[in-house]
């Protein structure tokens, strides 16, 4: 399938000139990267502020006072600390906004702390505790074995994980030191943190790696629809 | 007429007069006053600003003020002596004039010292006189018009009349009491031990003939008239003192006004009227103290008044104490019985008077002493002080230890050292007939002794101050300097020319004396500071920089990824061991019922769409095989583009048969927002992205709230973001299953949600998306991805493996060469 000159060839052509832009930063940093890395954070600015605008302000807050009833006139509170943001723009009349900002974070936090007391806390110790919920022989030993097993090393990482972060330690004529029992079960938390961040940059490297693959696809796809290769 | 006051002297002087007529000071101001000065600050008032700038113009002379550090300049005071005042003329002239000369009342006592014409002891106390005898100068003081001397048209208080005036003659004039009998005498007697050997003592130190008894009794009972007048040196302010005791027979009662309250409130006392009734009535130490040698010594007139001045009585006393105590005190003398302040007193008097109250140097001291003199008893102190005045023209400059006391131990060291300036010295020295040992010392020409000032004199160095400090031999500590300022000081200069043995220097020798080693770390040192100095060859080194490696790592990832998609080759074949959440979430796709709700949130960043389309795409595609309505949500603002930008570009078969999906477009609020989406749905998204009622789509058809969903699909490639939609919406979902299909970033931290329970089912990354596509879907964006995922995975475990190693071998060699 060629390409012909159509809106299509437009957009896959500035794709494909801020692709190589982007990846010209393997010679260093060069105005070409700039220039795309400038054009994505504004371009990202104003659609975000424009999605902000038409999918939330326009028709959540300006539309309802405009054309709703007296109950949407309640609509003003937020209005009114809404435009007291603005006012961190100038530092003499900063603290205007502060009830603004307050009741923003104080909501999150509270939203937030709740949650993961609610559902990270307690779910996970929980599910640390039924790991060991063991089934039944009659299903075989090799099965009771694994379970076991696994129950066991998630125990020893998650506690030698968190030794390992206890960093209180007892005066020595040799200086501060941990406990002898304290620095093994610490080691053995080490490699269990060590092992995290090798699963955490094999993560990553595989989602660079996807994203890398996905832009050389869609080069090749483009030149080869370009040169009528495709 | 009218008079003005003298500003200055205070006296009276006619209106017409601009001088003061008596101190030459101006009576009358030379600027009239100004407005300012009229006003007067009164009570209630604020302080008026005023302006000072005239005071600094009129500042005399400009002077500026001495600094610190500055040598004051000398001036011309002599100026300003007409503005001194009388009672300050008064001071000066005590020095420069005769005490007969001041006006002063020609007492017997004061006499003698008037006449002296080096009366320097006291000289500071010669203007009290001048003071006393200007009854008109009204700047005196109280306190210093107490101390004038009755003038003589004051009536002479009687001393025998005012026995309260010397509290320490009631003993002698109290009557005795009647019931007073031969124990209370033996009780009289019954003294402490050191108190009866004083007593014993007493011969040694007073005159033949005089009982002790008898010549305290006789001295401290007997009327004034029988006592001749003793011949003391009395300094001038206390000759200006006793015009009271010169006329003891006409004092009359009312003397008793110049008392003290305290003191004239005391009842009047019986006279005793024989010397054993007052010996009766008196205490035991005074008794004791009444048989001292110098009372024996005094004349029956010397008495005379006793009874009047309680300072001379006092005096007496002390007096003769110190006679008594001319006989060394016993070491064993029992100190309990005695207070403290009374044992060192006795100590320190003792040891005085041991060197000092020799028979022969007691009769010394008394010849210069006129025997015309008015009968004065004053203190020993006071007698020691005339003695220094009568001596003070051949004090000896240097008082050797021995003459000093320096045998008397460290009492009187002692006491010098605990005493000041002034009371030192008062204290008895050496009468002029000095032991052989001081009027030997050569009293050259130069300074003479008698030529410093008091001042000076008490600051002295006196060897006997410190007897531990002497050294063992003359030779040791070198001669000690007679004269001049450094007089008692030993061993100051040099000795002179030739004294000190002289002899060659010792010869060094030049060449420097170094041990082996030391000459070989020398060698080794300036073998290395040479190599410092010279060039050195530096190898060149082909090292490749950062950015190359960056380069070639980057060229051989990329060849990896574009040579599967450019050749089209299939390198990586397919997945054969399954992800372990594969089964369960298989498991919860086919479970879904037909056409039912399912909301897909699209929470991650465009830069990673590539990998969660790749991921999702299958999934998605085996939901919408079933028919199944979509609504779309994001909380990103890039969120609902890329979502239609998902379906255009994976869905795009659906899309054309009629797929239902309602896109509501971002939500606003972050974890709030999604808090409010899970639990009012509606309120939370009211318009989907078109502007039209969401809730009203056929997509949303039965969707009330977020458990009418038939499932949760969450597209994310951040960790906190689906956590956020884990505990925000766990309660509202009820039985709804979640799902989350995630970025291989995110997979560590989302799996022990998964292994927990919490999500019900899990797609990781082109591996997951792989593994579904692989099972329900035909070959796409996984698949085609794969290989070079697969190459690009290989070769950057090959490029890990071998920097590994370099870096190892590196590490190696580095330690290798240290």
């Amino acid at each position: 399938m060629s390409l012909a000159f159509s809106w299509d060839l437009l957009t896959g052509l500035l794709s494909f000139l801020l692709t190589l832009m982007v990846l010209s930063y393997l010679i260093g940093d060069n105005p070409a990267f700039r220039v795309a890395i400038y054009l994505f954070i504004g371009v990202s600015a104003g659609y975000a502020a424009a999605i902000a605008w038409n999918q939330v302000l326009k028709p959540r807050l300006f539309m309802p006072l405009l054309q709703g009833g007296w109950t949407d006139f309640l609509l003003l509170v937020p209005l009114m600390l809404g435009l007291l943001m603005f006012t961190k723009l100038s530092p003499r009349a900063a603290r205007l906004g502060s009830p603004s900002l307050a009741l923003i974070v104080g909501v999150g936090a509270a939203v937030a702390i709740g949650g993961a007391v609610l559902g990270t806390l307690f779910p996970q110790t929980l599910a640390v505790v039924n790991q060991f919920d063991l089934p039944p022989a009659s299903e075989g030993w090799s099965k009771w074995l694994g379970v076991l097993g696994e129950a066991l090393l998630m125990l020893v990482g998650t506690v030698s994980t968190l030794v390992y972060f206890h960093f209180s330690t007892k005066a020595t004529p040799g200086g501060p030191q941990r406990g002898k029992l304290i620095q093994a079960i610490a080691w053995v938390g080490q490699i269990f943190v060590a092992v995290t961040f090798g699963v955490l940059f094999a993560g990553v490297f595989t989602a660079a790696m996807t994203a890398l693959i996905e832009r050389m696809d869609f080069l090749v796809t483009f030149l080869s629809q370009l040169l009528g290769f495709g | 007429m009218a008079e003005v006051r003298c500003p200055l002297c205070g006296r009276i002087n006619p209106d017409d007069l601009d001088y003061c007529q008596f101190c030459d000071a101006r009576l009358k101001q030379l600027l009239a006053p100004s407005p300012d000065d009229l006003h007067r600050i009164q009570p209630g008032q604020g302080p008026i600003k005023r302006q000072t700038a005239e005071f600094e113009k009129v500042k005399p002379g400009g002077n500026v003020p001495i600094h610190a550090g500055e040598e004051p300049t000398k001036k011309d005071t002599g100026d300003l002596e007409r503005a001194l005042p009388s009672w300050l003329k008064g001071l000066r002239g005590g020095v420069d004039q005769p005490a007969g000369e001041q006006g002063a009342p020609s007492t017997g006592a004061a006499a003698p010292a008037a006449s002296e014409p080096d009366a320097e002891s006291l000289d500071w106390l010669a203007g009290l006189e001048s003071v006393a005898a200007d009854d008109e100068d009204p700047e005196v003081a109280d306190w210093m018009a107490g101390l004038r001397p009755p003038t003589a048209s004051a009536p002479t208080p009687d001393i025998q009349s005012a026995p309260e005036q010397d509290w320490l003659s009631h003993p002698d004039v109290e009557e005795p009491p009647a019931a007073q009998t031969e124990p209370e005498k033996e009780a009289q007697t019954s003294d402490p031990d050191w108190l009866e050997r004083l007593s014993s003592t007493q011969p040694s130190a007073r005159l033949p003939g005089t009982s002790p008894f008898k010549a305290a009794g006789g001295q401290l009972s007997e009327p004034p008239e029988e006592t001749t007048p003793v011949v003391e040196p009395v300094p001038d302010w206390l000759a200006a003192l006793k015009p009271e005791a010169a006329e003891p027979a006409a004092a009359p009662d009312g003397g008793g006004d110049d008392l003290p309250d305290w003191l004239s409130t005391l009842p009047s006392i019986p006279v005793s009227t024989t010397p054993e009734e007052a010996a009766a009535a008196e205490p035991d130490w005074l008794s004791n103290l009444k048989g001292l040698p110098a009372a024996s010594e005094y004349a029956p007139g010397e008495a005379e008044g006793l009874g009047s001045d309680w300072p001379a009585s006092t005096g007496n006393e002390t007096s003769a104490a110190a006679s008594v105590f001319t006989e060394p005190i016993p070491a064993a003398a029992p100190s309990g019985e005695v207070p403290d302040w009374l044992s060192k007193l006795q100590s320190d008097v003792s040891e005085a008077s041991r060197q000092e109250m020799a028979p022969e140097e007691f009769e010394t001291a008394r010849e210069p002493f006129p025997a015309d003199k008015p009968a004065e008893v004053i203190p020993d102190w006071l007698s020691s002080v005339e003695a220094g005045d009568a001596s003070a023209a051949s004090t000896p400059a240097l008082v050797l230890p021995e003459d000093s006391g320096g045998s008397s131990g460290s009492g009187q060291a002692a006491f010098s050292l605990e005493t000041p300036d002034w009371l030192s010295k008062l204290r008895p020295e050496k009468p002029v007939e000095a032991p052989s040992s001081t009027s030997e010392e050569p009293q050259e020409a130069g300074l003479e002794a008698a030529d410093l000032p008091s001042w000076v004199q008490a600051m002295r160095p006196v060897e006997s101050v410190i007897v531990d400090a002497q050294p063992t031999s003359f030779e040791e500590i070198g001669a000690a300097e007679a004269t001049g300022p450094l007089a008692g000081m030993r061993g100051v200069l040099p000795a002179s020319t030739g004294m000190a043995p002289i002899r060659k220097p010792p010869a060094y020798a030049i060449k420097l004396q170094m041990t082996s080693n030391q000459q070989r770390y020398a060698a080794q040192l300036e073998r290395m500071i040479v190599e410092e100095g010279q060039p050195r060859e530096v190898k060149p080194v082909r090292q490749f920089s950062n950015q190359l490696w960056r380069i070639l790592i980057s060229l051989i990832l990329i060849a990896a990824v574009l040579l599967p998609l450019m050749t089209g080759m299939q390198l990586a074949p397919d997945m054969v061991l399954y992800p372990s959440e594969w089964e369960a979430t298989s498991q919860l796709l086919d479970s879904f019922r037909p056409e039912a709700p399912i909301l897909i949130v699209f929470d991650y960043d465009p830069a990673l769409s590539g990998e969660l389309q790749a991921a999702a795409a299958p999934v998605i595609d085996h939901i919408l095989y079933r028919n199944s309505r979509l609504a779309l949500l994001s909380t990103s603002p890039t969120g609902p583009a890329l979502a239609e930008q998902f379906l255009v570009s994976t869905q795009k078969y659906h899309l054309d048969t009629g797929l239902l999906y309602t896109n509501l477009g971002y939500l606003a609020g972050g974890p709030a927002g999604i808090r409010l989406f899970a639990s009012d749905p509606h309120a939370a998204v009211t318009l989907d992205v078109d502007g039209s009622p969401a809730w009203g789509s056929a997509a949303l058809q039965g969707v009330g709230q977020l458990s009418d969903f038939a499932a949760l699909i969450l597209l994310t490639d951040d960790a906190d973001t689906g956590r956020l939609w884990i505990e925000q919406t766990r309660a509202a979902l009820g039985t709804t299953p979640l799902l989350m299909i995630i970025s291989a970033q995110a997979e560590p931290m989302i799996r022990p949600y998964f292994d927990a329970g919490q999500i019900q089912g899990l797609v990781t990354g082109l591996a997951g998306g792989k593994a579904y596509e692989q099972t329900y879907a035909a070959p796409g964006l996984a698949r085609r991805y794969w290989d070079s995922f697969g190459l690009g995975t290989l070769a950057a475990l090959i490029i890990i493996s071998i920097g590994g190693a370099m870096g190892a071998l590196a590490s190696w060699r580095a330690r290798r060469k240290v």
